[in-house]
């Protein structure tokens, strides 16, 4: 399993990352260091066409867009499906972040670093993995801070600064407009603002320590996976022998659990020595690989 | 996925793609594409198409040619799209 490629979770992907060095750490021969090359070699090519009209350029980031439509789809199960290939929900998901990124590196060079990562700084008290800034996708005119806001690189809705007063014109966010606004989109969507929850298990004890700050939307998504949470105790347990979902066993060290308030569920196993395995689930504990590849 | 919501640009390029006069092979792929591809990257061309309706017919074959070709994993194939993607560029 290609563990970088294709389950690393967002925040922990390399930003920025260049595609030609990232290249070097893929297996020869396997479809995304093809598809990294074909990119490469058309953004080779077309970076000596001038752009010289807004239509010109438009229909080169068109073509471009093209491009990376189509690696998306030949991704996508029913495709690989007829080349015999397996992949799984989180190579789409992958795939969304980077073209995410891409537009978050714009952000930065039109807002400024600073500001951006400030930005960025409001977003992380959210504490959800995967929400994320870009571009929002109704822009309006004279209103320089405006973003979209994602989530696992799913667009969830757009952010705009408040006008003050209703006169003025709105310029910049405020921490708490900023936050607010991002509060209301989430409630919209229906997304929980404590979506992960992580389980650290030391190598003497039998039980997993738990964060007790889980919500019980969480504990309900673990009894689906065969696990219980004892709050007094502060631990987990499997509510059988046969727990292989949460990996109950002498080498698991860290469970990482991502969306427990979404359909799709990533599990994350780490064990003593560091070794990492994702699993994906649909919210009825079943894991999405096998039923749907 | 739940957080997934169906976007306006999608919907209003599968309606251009459904009343043009692409055949039913290159509409399925169309639509296929649509229903994977960004939300960004559908409006690009969405206004693409809503310019100019000829840009259409080359970004259906532009797509026809490069799902062949990513299916082959034919390098050469892939540099003769790109050198039509670019003279078509440098000619509008």
């Amino acid at each position: 399993m290609n563990f970088e490629q294709n389950f690393l979770p967002k925040n922990e992907i390399k930003k920025n990352e260049d595609t030609t060095e990232s290249n070097e750490n893929l297996p020869e021969n396997s479809p995304e260091k093809f598809q990294n090359e074909m990119q490469s070699i058309e953004n080779d090519e077309l970076s000596s066409v001038e752009e010289k009209s807004e239509k010109k350029s438009r229909f080169k980031k068109a073509i471009c867009a093209i491009t990376a439509g189509i690696i998306l789809l030949n991704v996508t199960p029913a495709f690989a499906q007829e080349k015999g290939e397996q992949v799984d929900e989180t190579q789409k998901i992958e795939f969304k972040i980077q073209k995410l990124q891409e537009q978050q590196s714009e952000l930065e060079r039109f807002h400024g670093p600073e500001r951006f990562e400030k930005l960025e700084s409001y977003l992380d008290s959210f504490n959800i993995d995967g929400l994320e800034l870009g571009e929002a996708k109704h822009k309006r005119r004279s209103t320089p801070e405006q973003f979209g806001l994602y989530l696992n690189g799913e667009y969830l809705g757009d952010l705009f600064p408040s006008t003050e007063g209703g006169f003025s014109s709105p310029s910049a966010f405020t921490e708490s407009d900023f936050t607010e606004k991002i509060s209301k989109i989430l409630e919209k969507n229906g997304i929980s603002q404590s979506e992960e929850i992580t389980y650290t298990k030391s190598e003497s004890t039998e039980a997993l320590d738990v964060n007790i700050s889980t919500n019980e939307k969480a504990d309900e998504t673990l009894k689906k996976f065969g696990g219980y949470i004892d709050k007094e105790k502060n631990n987990m347990y499997p509510t059988s022998d046969k727990n292989i979902v949460f990996g109950y066993d002498d080498k698991t060290k860290e469970i990482k659990i991502s969306g427990v308030d979404t359909d799709t569920i990533m599990i994350i196993l780490t064990d003593f020595d560091g070794n990492k395995e994702a699993l994906v689930y649909d919210c009825n504990a079943k894991e999405i690989i096998d039923e749907s590849f | 996925m739940a957080f997934i919501k169906k976007n306006d640009s999608g919907a209003e390029l599968k309606l251009i793609i459904v009343n043009s006069k692409l055949t039913e092979n290159q509409k399925d792929l169309w639509h296929k594409f649509i229903d994977t591809t960004i939300e960004s990257d559908t409006i690009t061309i969405l206004k693409t198409i809503q310019e100019d309706n000829e840009n259409l017919k080359f970004l259906t074959t532009n797509l026809e040619e490069k799902f062949k070709a990513i299916q082959s994993k034919n390098v050469d194939t892939w540099k003769g799209i790109v050198k039509k993607e670019k003279d078509y560029i440098e000619s509008k």
